[in-house]
């Protein structure tokens, strides 16, 4: 899966140096045939990307004041941060996504705490890619890498044994999983958009056979000991634009 | 469609939190182990003088008449077990080593310790047998001890 997307992205890059190619072939033949020059250089590479969209999750942000109230901004017991950014290339979009998680669970005679950072890094196809106000309807996938530790400290009682306490952890975790996703991004005024994404996650794997503690999350995929995940964001995005939209001059 | 995302949001906001999987525990502290017939194959039953475990000060069986099956309580704080068998077949010392995995269910259920990866350190039987290397509990009525380790004499 992970030489389908890097081809995917060996696709893009070559339809990019194509389309520069092209144009270049084309500025050396205009040279004997000015009438044709200005109207050919106007014509702007359609895989040439136009902006750089950075978008922040309400969702994992909501999740935590859902659960800890407004104080979940400052001292929650679940603090999760997932930004995205993406640029587009004709009708794809090359999609960054960056995320932060900390989490205790605190459970009966044992709390535990999981804390770690993720990365995803895949294409999306626009559907919309015509739309003069930059809407998206997409689907696309994910590779997706998580790096992270926890640790656990419970009481337990033994009939036998009598009741004592452990502590045990996980210095240096690492995962990885595919991710199918859908989903919307729309524009409500010229720089700020917002957005959702709809994800499947599947293919785990991971690096903790034997060891004293089997993890309980992992941050970016959800609960480790599920084989395939659901995720949905809610984005609020910001997009730089490369040059003067047309979106102003079609309003 | 700006309706359209604020609503899928709303909707998910609904979805957020209802995600908590049930309280079912299947792992063990018992270690199962049953007596067969070394020429047959079938479960047989043999009278235990004593059966001591290194840890415990009583003994755990004491002038069993006839049994087929014992049950060996596991330390989740050590890493083996030493057990001293005194049979009919005479006196004979097995002592096996584990792995403790502890993970946590949930924040409702808590957290469950499991031994895993059972194997053999000494045995002094005829023969033994791993059929389970993870000690659990068949779901029912009484919550049975699986069987982890087949002895025959």
């Amino acid at each position: 899966m992970l030489r389908f997307l890097i081809s995917i992205l060996f696709v893009q890059a070559s339809l990019m140096s194509f389309g520069q190619s092209t144009e270049s072939k084309i500025d050396s033949a205009s040279v004997a045939k000015p009438v044709q020059k200005d109207s050919i250089q106007k014509a702007p590479s359609k895989f040439k990307p136009t902006g750089l969209r950075v978008g922040i999750d309400l969702v994992s942000f909501g999740q935590g004041v859902q659960k800890n109230g407004i104080r979940a901004l400052t001292q929650a017991d679940v603090r999760q941060w997932k930004f995205s950014a993406d640029i587009d290339i004709y009708r794809y979009f090359l999609n960054f996504e960056y995320g932060k998680f900390e989490r205790y669970w605190i459970a009966p005679a044992s709390e535990y705490y999981n804390e770690g950072t993720f990365i995803k890094i895949g294409p999306d196809v626009n559907f919309f890619h015509k739309d003069p106000k930059k809407n998206a309807l997409f689907i696309g996938l994910r590779y997706a890498r998580s790096k992270y530790s926890d640790y656990i400290v419970y009481d337990y009682t033994n009939p036998v044994y009598g009741d004592n306490s452990k502590r045990a952890s996980n210095a240096e975790l690492k995962s990885n999983w595919f991710e199918i996703t859908t989903g919307l991004k729309v524009r409500l005024t010229k720089y700020v958009w917002s957005g959702y994404t709809a994800r499947f996650k599947f293919r785990v794997n991971d690096n903790y056979d034997n060891n004293a503690l089997a993890p309980h999350w992992i941050p970016g995929y959800g609960a480790a000991t599920r084989e395939s995940a659901w995720g949905l964001e809610y984005w609020l995005i910001f997009r730089v634009p490369f040059k003067k939209d047309k979106i102003e001059e079609i309003k | 469609m700006r309706k359209i995302t604020g609503i899928l949001f709303l909707a998910y906001l609904f979805l957020v939190g209802c995600n908590d999987p049930d309280c079912i525990r299947l792992a063990s502290t018992t270690m199962g182990i049953g007596f067969y017939d070394i020429n047959t194959g079938d479960a047989m039953a043999i009278r235990v003088n004593k059966l001591q475990v290194v840890g415990i000060e009583a003994a755990l069986l004491e002038n069993i008449e006839s049994t087929n099956n014992v049950l060996l309580p596991i330390n989740p704080s050590d890493t083996s077990i030493a057990a001293v068998f005194d049979t009919e077949f005479g006196v004979d010392t097995l002592i096996i080593s584990y792995n403790t995995v502890t993970r946590l269910i949930s924040e409702e259920c808590g957290a469950e310790i499991m031994i895993e990866n059972l194997r053999k350190v000494r045995n002094d039987f005829d023969s033994i047998r791993f059929v389970n290397r993870s000690l659990q509990i068949t779901l029912g009525e009484s919550n049975v001890v699986t069987e982890n380790v087949k002895i025959f004499n």
